[in-house]
Formats: C-alpha cells, sequence, structure tokens
C-alpha cells in the first residue's frame, strides 16, 4: 500500500509540477511559440537581443516588468509582514476562553470565505464612499491581509502544542513577565508556525488577482499585468521568462527571511 | 504429541526495536485459562511491548506466541480473540461513550438492539450507567479508563489486555478499581493480564504474578510465593521491601545455609540447586519478618542495632535501626513502643532468611547495581 | 469574602482583559475590510443605476426583480455552482491520498516538510502563467496530444482539450490542490496513532479502521480544504474568461456590469453570489465542528 500510494503521489507531483517545468523550460524558447519542441535556446527573453535602435526586449530590460516584480514582492513580504503577527496574535488568543470566542473565529474565517470578487467589488465601493479616488499598490494592501490571515490562523492552531500553555505557566512561576514568557517561550515553540504563515501568506498575496483587479492602479503586480496583456496578446515565452523570475526571486527572499526570522527568534531567546 | 497449554503460551519471543534495543529476550511463559495476571517492572522492562505483541499490534523478531494453541506468527489483532485497554485509553475523541463501547461489536456485525443491551450492561458494570451521551473530552480521567475497559470486555474476549490500568488514577480509586478488577475477571471467567510497574498493585491483585526485568523474566508464581521465596536480588528488591547484605557462604546443608556478613553470621534458606559453599551471595531479609525481640524470643538470627528514626504508616510503623557496623535495618511491625537512640535486639528465623545467589535472570547485570541500586 | 485592593489584582484584571487587547487589531482589521465592503456590496445592492455611493433615500428591490426574472441568471448558477462543486469534487479526490501519504507513509518529518515546501514553489509562479503552460500541454502541439498521435490513439490533434469545461476544471484543479492538501495533512497528522491500534485490537480490519477512525478524524480538514476550493472557484471571472471560452460565470457577470459601471446591478449579482456561497459552506460547516478541532 505504501509504494502504490508513493508512486500516486511521484504521479500527481509530477502533473502538478510540469506547469512550471514547462515554464522554466521554454523561457529559454529562442522561438517564439510555447509549444514544445524548442529547436534552439536562447535567453533572448531574458536579456533581448540588440536591434538597430539599441531597443532590447528582455524583460530584464524591461523597467516595467521590472517594477512590476518589484511590486509584487513589495506586496507580498508588506503582507506577510502584517499577517504574520496577526495571525500569531490571533492565535494565541484563541487559546483562552473568552466571550464572543467562537465569534471571533468565524469572523477570522471570513477572509477567505467571502468571495474575493465581492470582497474587490466591496473594497471599491467603500473606498470611492469614503472618498478615495486614487488607487495605488498600496490600496490593495489591506485585502491581501484580511485574505492571507486566515489560512496562516489555520495553519498554526493545527500545529499547536496543547502542552505550551504548561511551560507558559512554569516560566511564570519562575517569575518571568508577559514579555519574557512571549519571547523567550512561546515564540521559539511556534517558530516553525511562524514561517509557515509567514511563507504561506507571501505565497497567496503573490498569486492574487481577483481581489486586486478592482482596487488597484498604476503598475500593478504580476498577476494583475500578465491578465491585462493576455487579454490582449497572445503568449509569448517572454511571460514564462517571467514566471520563472519570479519564481527564483521568491524562493531566495524566502530563504533569506526564513533565515533571518529563525536568527532573529533565536537571538530574542538567548 | 504436543500437550495444549492453557489459553496463552509465549515461545523464546525476541523483539529488536532497530539494530540496538533488545525489548524482549527469549521470553516464555505459560498462562492458564481463567487466570489473573499481572506482569510486573520497572519503566522500559518490556511489559508493554509484551502486550503489545500479544495484543497483534507488533511484530516480533524470533519465537512465537500461541492462543488456544494456534500460532499468531501471522494473525493479525483483528483476527485474534483478544482486546486491549490501552495505557492512555485511546478513547475514541469523535464518537460518544456508547459508540466507543460499541465499537468492537459493530466491527462483529451484531445488530443495534443487541448492541444497545450490551453496552448499557458493560456500563453498569464498570459503574457508569447513563452514561452513553457523553463525549470522552467530558469525562475525568478514571471515567475515561472504565468506558475504556467497557469497550474491551464487552467483546468477550478470551484473553483481556490491560496496559498499565491504573497508572493514572488516583490512589483512592486505585483501591476500588483493584477490587473491580478481580470482581469483574471472576464474573466474566476470561482470562486477564495487566502490566503495572508499582510492586503494591502487582502483590495485591494477581493471581499470578510475572516479574520482569530488562527484558527477560525473572519469576512467575503466585504472588505470596515470590513474596516469600524470590530467586534473584532483582524480584526480592523489586517485590516488597528487603534488607540485603553481602556475604559469602561459609556452610550448606541441605536448604540451610551459614552465611557470613558483616553484622555476624547468618542463617538462612535456599532453595535453588546449587553449591554455594564459598560463593558470594547477598543475604536479605525482608522488614515485616524482623522482630523486635522481647527477653522471651528465641530466633536462629540475632542482630543488636540502634534505632535512629522511624515512618508512621497508620497501621504500621515502618523502624531504621543501625548495627555497630554501621548496617541499616529496616523493621516493619504493627506499632510497638521503642526510643530514638537505644539499642534493641533483632531477630528473625532461617526461613525467613532468603540467600539470593543471582543479581539477575538478565545477562549482564552488577549486583553492585542491584542492591545499591541504579 | 475579602478584596484584595492592590498591585496584584490590578495586573490580573489586566492580564485578563489582555486577551481583548490582543484580538483587537486582527478584529479592527477584519471589520474594516471585510465586513465593511460585504455591507457595501449588500447595500449598493438597493439602490439603481451607476451609482457608487450608497443612496438611503433610493432603496429599491427592482435589481433582484430583474435578476429573478430572467432565465440566464438560472443557467449561470446552475452552471456556475456545477462547475464549483465538481472541481471541489474532484480536487478533493486527487488531493486526499497524497495528504495521506504524507501524514502515515512518510516517517521523516523533515522530509514531510520538504514535500510540502516543494508543492509550494509551483505557486510563486503566477497562476495565470502556469495556466498558459497549459496551452503547451493540451494544445495542438502539445505534450498530450503528441503523446496520443504517436501512440496512434488518434489521427487528428484533439482540440477539445482547450477552452472548454475541462480545462477550466484542470487548470482550477491545479490551482487548488495544495490549498485542499494542506488542511487535510494537518488533519491527518494530528490522528493518535495509538487510535488504530485499539481499534483493531478489538476487530477492525484496517480498511474499516480507515475509515472509522482516520476518515472521519480527517473531516474537519476536508471541510477546510472544500471551503477554500468552492469560495476561490465560484466567484472566479478571470479563468473561465480566459481558459473556457464562452461559459458564462457567476462572477463573471459581476465583472462584466462591474465594468460597465452599473454598481448597483453588479452587487445585486453579488449578493446572489454570496448568497450561495454562504448556504454551501454552511452545510460544510454542519458536518463537522470544525471549531472544536482548532482550539479545544
Amino acid at each position: 500500500m505504501k509504494t502504490l500510494l508513493g508512486i500516486y503521489t511521484a504521479i500527481v507531483m509530477f502533473i502538478f509540477m510540469l506547469p512550471i517545468f514547462l515554464v522554466i523550460v521554454l523561457s529559454f524558447n529562442a522561438e517564439q511559440n510555447i509549444a514544445l519542441p524548442i529547436t534552439r535556446f536562447s535567453l533572448y527573453w531574458y536579456v533581448g537581443e540588440a536591434t538597430h535602435s539599441g531597443f532590447r526586449s528582455g524583460i530584464l530590460n524591461d523597467p516595467y516588468i521590472l517594477r512590476v516584480i518589484s511590486n509584487s514582492v513589495l506586496l507580498g513580504v508588506s503582507t506577510a509582514l502584517i499577517a504574520t503577527p496577526l495571525v500569531t496574535v490571533s492565535a494565541l488568543s484563541l487559546r483562552r476562553k473568552f466571550h464572543g470566542r467562537d465569534m471571533f473565529f468565524y469572523l477570522l474565517l471570513l477572509g477567505f470565505i467571502i468571495p474575493p470578487i465581492i470582497s474587490g467589488l466591496g473594497m471599491n465601493i467603500l473606498y470611492k464612499t469614503i472618498g478615495v479616488r486614487e488607487y495605488s499598490l498600496w490600496t490593495v494592501l489591506p485585502l491581501h491581509v484580511v485574505y492571507t490571515v486566515p489560512f496562516g490562523l489555520i495553519l498554526t492552531l493545527a500545529r499547536f502544542d496543547p502542552e505550551m500553555i504548561e511551560y507558559e505557566n512554569a516560566a511564570r512561576s519562575l517569575g518571568a513577565n508577559e514579555i519574557r514568557v512571549f519571547s523567550k517561550i512561546t515564540l521559539p515553540l511556534i517558530r516553525a508556525e511562524v514561517i509557515s504563515a509567514f511563507i504561506f501568506a507571501f505565497t497567496l498575496s503573490l498569486g492574487e488577482l481577483l481581489r486586486s483587479s478592482f482596487v488597484i492602479a498604476g503598475i500593478g503586480t504580476i498577476p494583475t499585468y500578465v491578465y491585462n496583456q493576455m487579454s490582449v496578446q497572445a503568449p509569448t515565452p517572454k511571460w514564462f521568462a517571467l514566471g520563472t523570475l519570479t519564481t527564483i526571486i521568491s524562493f531566495a527572499l524566502l530563504m533569506v527571511v526564513a533565515l533571518f526570522l529563525t536568527r532573529k527568534i533565536r537571538r530574542i531567546t538567548y | 504429541m504436543r500437550k495444549l497449554a492453557g489459553v496463552l503460551k509465549v515461545e523464546d519471543l525476541v523483539k529488536w526495536y532497530g539494530k540496538e534495543v533488545l525489548a524482549l529476550d527469549k521470553v516464555s511463559f505459560e498462562v492458564e485459562e481463567g487466570d489473573f495476571v499481572v506482569i510486573m517492572g520497572p519503566s522500559g522492562c518490556g511489559k508493554s511491548t509484551l502486550l503489545k505483541c500479544i495484543t497483534g499490534i507488533l511484530p516480533w523478531n524470533e519465537g512465537d506466541i500461541y492462543i488456544r494453541g494456534k500460532s499468531m506468527k501471522n494473525v493479525p489483532a483483528y483476527k485474534r480473540d483478544i482486546a486491549l485497554m490501552p495505557e492512555r485509553y485511546a478513547l475514541f475523541p469523535h464518537m460518544r461513550v456508547y459508540d466507543n463501547v460499541a465499537f468492537g461489536l459493530r466491527m462483529r456485525r451484531e445488530n443495534e438492539s443487541e448492541i444497545r443491551k450490551k453496552v448499557a450492561d458493560a456500563l453498569k458494570m464498570v459503574g457508569l450507567e447513563g452514561f452513553e451521551k457523553r463525549w470522552p473530552g467530558e469525562l475525568s480521567g478514571g471515567q475515561r479508563q472504565r468506558v475504556s475497559i467497557a469497550r474491551a470486555i464487552i467483546v468477550n474476549p478470551s484473553i483481556l489486555l490491560l496496559d498499565e490500568p491504573l497508572s493514572h488514577v488516583d490512589y483512592r480509586l486505585q483501591r476500588k478499581m483493584m477490587d473491580d478488577f478481580r470482581n469483574l475477571q471472576r464474573q466474566l471467567g476470561n482470562t486477564w493480564i495487566l502490566t503495572t510497574h508499582v510492586q503494591e498493585h502487582g502483590l495485591s491483585m494477581a493471581r499470578t504474578l510475572i516479574v520482569m526485568s530488562n527484558a527477560v523474566i525473572e519469576q512467575m508464581g503466585p504472588s505470596d510465593e515470590i513474596y516469600n521465596n524470590p530467586k534473584t536480588v532483582f524480584t526480592a528488591r523489586f517485590v516488597g521491601e528487603i534488607n540485603l547484605l553481602d556475604g559469602y557462604v561459609v556452610s550448606q546443608k541441605k536448604r540451610e545455609c551459614s552465611v557470613k556478613t558483616d553484622v555476624g553470621e547468618l542463617v538462612g534458606t535456599y532453595p535453588g540447586e546449587s553449591d554455594l559453599k564459598g560463593r558470594r551471595i547477598a543475604y536479605g531479609v525482608r522488614p515485616d519478618k524482623i522482630r523486635i525481640m522481647k527477653d522471651t524470643d528465641k530466633f536462629d538470627n540475632v542482630v543488636k542495632a540502634e534505632l535512629t528514626s522511624y515512618y508512621f504508616f497508620g497501621e504500621v510503623v515502618e523502624f531504621l535501626f543501625r548495627t555497630k557496623e554501621k548496617i541499616q535495618l529496616k523493621v516493619r511491625t504493627e506499632p510497638v513502643a521503642c526510643e530514638l537512640g537505644e539499642t534493641y535486639a533483632l531477630g528473625w528465623n532461617a526461613e525467613d532468611g532468603n540467600i539470593l545467589d543471582k543479581p539477575s535472570v538478565a545477562k549482564e547485570v552488577k549486583i553492585e547495581d542491584i542492591i545499591y541500586g541504579r | 469574602m475579602c478584596t484584595l485592593p492592590n498591585k496584584t489584582s490590578v495586573r490580573e484584571f489586566i492580564s485578563r482583559r489582555s486577551v481583548y487587547l490582543m484580538i483587537l487589531p486582527p478584529l479592527a482589521i477584519s471589520v474594516l475590510f471585510m465586513l465593511a465592503p460585504t455591507v457595501s456590496v449588500l447595500l449598493l445592492s438597493f439602490n439603481k443605476g451607476t451609482t457608487v455611493t450608497f443612496d438611503p433615500t433610493r432603496i429599491t428591490l427592482e435589481n433582484y426583480f430583474s435578476i429573478f426574472t430572467r432565465p440566464t441568471t438560472y443557467i449561470v448558477l446552475r452552471d456556475t455552482l456545477g462547475m464549483s462543486l465538481l472541481a471541489t469534487l474532484m480536487t478533493f479526490i486527487i488531493a486526499y491520498p497524497v495528504a495521506y501519504f504524507l501524514a502515515f507513509k512518510v516517517e521523516n518529518f523533515r522530509l514531510q516538510n520538504v514535500i510540502t515546501f516543494l508543492l509550494v514553489i509551483p505557486y510563486w509562479v503566477d497562476w495565470s502563467i502556469r495556466s498558459i503552460s497549459w496551452l503547451s500541454i493540451l494544445g495542438r502541439e502539445g505534450i498530450v496530444n503528441y503523446l496520443l498521435l504517436s501512440l496512434g490513439l488518434t489521427q487528428t490533434p484533439i482540440a477539445e482539450l482547450l477552452f472548454t469545461r475541462w480545462t477550466l476544471l484542470i487548470i482550477w484543479i491545479q490551482t487548488n490542490v495544495l490549498f485542499m492538501l494542506f488542511p487535510i495533512y494537518l488533519a491527518l497528522s494530528r490522528v493518535d496513532p495509538e487510535l488504530l491500534d485499539v481499534a483493531q485490537s478489538l476487530g477492525a480490519t484496517p480498511s474499516r479502521s480507515f475509515y472509522h477512525v482516520t476518515f472521519k478524524l480527517s473531516l474537519p480538514g476536508v471541510v477546510v480544504g472544500s471551503m477554500f476550493v468552492f469560495v476561490s472557484t465560484i466567484g472566479d471571472y478571470v479563468t473561465p474568461a480566459l481558459w473556457a471560452g464562452g461559459l458564462q460565470m457567476l462572477g463573471l457577470t459581476v465583472q462584466n456590469y462591474a465594468w460597465l459601471f452599473q454598481w448597483p446591478f453588479a452587487s445585486a449579482y453579488g449578493v446572489l453570489l454570496l448568497a450561495v456561497t454562504m448556504a454551501v459552506i454552511y452545510v460544510l460547516l454542519k458536518v463537522v465542528n470544525i471549531k472544536q478541532v482548532f482550539y479545544e
């Protein structure tokens, strides 16, 4: 049974990874088409070729696209930075009994139960009603935060060690004040969950399109950019180059963050 | 023609965890039908492992287990005529008490009206009448345990296995549960096997006691026999209290030996067969067998010692004496008037002196470890 | 009964109230950026025209009347609901065995984390871009057709693999499989293996103990995952537009009217969407008491 399931998992993972594998491979396609087989490999879509007028069309030369990427990453990191503490605080407070605890939980969960289009539309209406005329990258931020918190919350709650309260109480009885208890006992114990919450928040924010397109303006994020482009243009490997680049950046970024968070938490606890 | 031995037979059972940890080292024993067996031993001695092998949830490496004469080597747990009450009860958290208890019967596809009656009876037997609709999360530890027992007895197995059934129960309740176990077993008539690491439980409950240490069986037999005639130092120390003295055998006549110890020459009993003359042994005498002598008493062994302290347990007092050789002797008697600092004569008979020539059945155990504690 | 009016009781007072302080930020953010927008949509649906600000003096049910008397509404509803539920079901079927494998058959916890991380990586490639790659798989010159042709199973390339309902389904599944897998995996990894041992000792065969114990205990995870997949597919207006050809979806309808600046009308459809979603969620939550699982 184990091997059967293992094979099945491997197949699923293969099918699942196939698209991005294709994305990465095809981004090096010298031709315009996005189908296999690839006859020539080149870095054209990344760095472009010099033409008479000196214009290079790779994405690494295109300031607009680079801006789009940095927007997405910036927004993603900001979302994660705000969402993660919110998730942590909510998860920790849900351990205790208080009036309205269930309501609180369901309210937070609403963030991913309310269909994105309603959130987007509603936020649009709300902004206009309040008088916010101009949209930018940052008008989307609250929506992303509200959207990513529930997922992180469920992740964190599911992995909570029920013994945690015992450790905290032990620390309290030994003279630690609340801040110390939190930084030296609680935080290290939930370190893994905090990092996962961060990763998921970042990932979810990166791919968020449905809500964002209602309240965003200006250069936009990767999803909104691609969506707009796709409606008017035929796809070329340029998008794949974009996708590959994003993956590399995200990977690097998350490695850095994970390392940083781990070290920071370790530093607090020592 | 192999004699069909009792209801359970364990033969040369060997179980390794990984490559390094030997949990069971050629364990062999037989259990008769209708017996109440307690497997007793310190943590890590292998009793839980043994129980789980008998249950069928743990595979073993060598040897075999026979239930009613049939080999259980490739028989999975759900086909064996057993039921287990695990150490931490393992009640299904997503089912009410009723469904937990009914589980085994539902697996046997009995019909609901039969089940309802049987569940009610089982709950009544463990003193939880009317608890059908409760959730495990709402129950106290003792109640949960009783549900776990009800769940196991309801399928009426030939062998009922209980892993540390008293370890999470408070003292008062422990006494009551021990009585309940004995009564239940008498009512049901099947074979019960329990494990525990608390020696009082083992002694008081068992009809047959199995003492285990370090992957082996030290001794097996009725509780009083093990108490009065331990075969190894380990058993002597683990089952009840004992005073132990280092010594060597001066002379041996049939079952009686003369032993030279630090407090003088003592006589004791050795039921074994070896020739011990000149051998180093451990001499043991249980605190309750030593009397504080009155002038008219006469005993085979007499030692003078000073009373240094005592512990009062209500119906019994434990006196701590020290001999002039600085050897400590514990004495347990009903309360008598004694003065701290006074010297008294302590006496006991040869039959109460245990000569122990082996530290333990397990190999590579140093006698010092057992005498002087680990 | 004596009270001690000194520093200890003040600190106790604060610490007992500190929970309320802790939950204030998430609560405020939820209310402002989640409840408020939803309420805005709800309110606006009772206006008409192209106004974007709610006008309490001009409340009308015209929008709803119009929606419910159109036959297309019901077709769209049926299609949307059907596709979403189907996608949810199929994602569940595909994800569950993988989650089970990860939780029970992969011993090394580290390895479990590694595999999970591997599954997250594709999500950094934006979902639209990932979808484009399906063109190379399902298109006329794509991999599937290539295989089918070379194996001789078909004579001409199948064009129906793209821009149909099934494309939509495939893309939806691919986009959401992780969000179904993860909650299920979490729920499964919390199952105490001793429960399975006991079940077996009471006479349950491995498959029965799986069903009665493991599967039932994993239901909260299944519910959470299903909620996520269902919600993200039911309001999706991008994927059907790009990949499913002419299939009209509820979310798309909302967006269409929004594009035409018919905010109130769009809102009305939005409320319909919300109602349908809430109904399904309600049913899902009745199946299992998830809050009991996540905090005792």
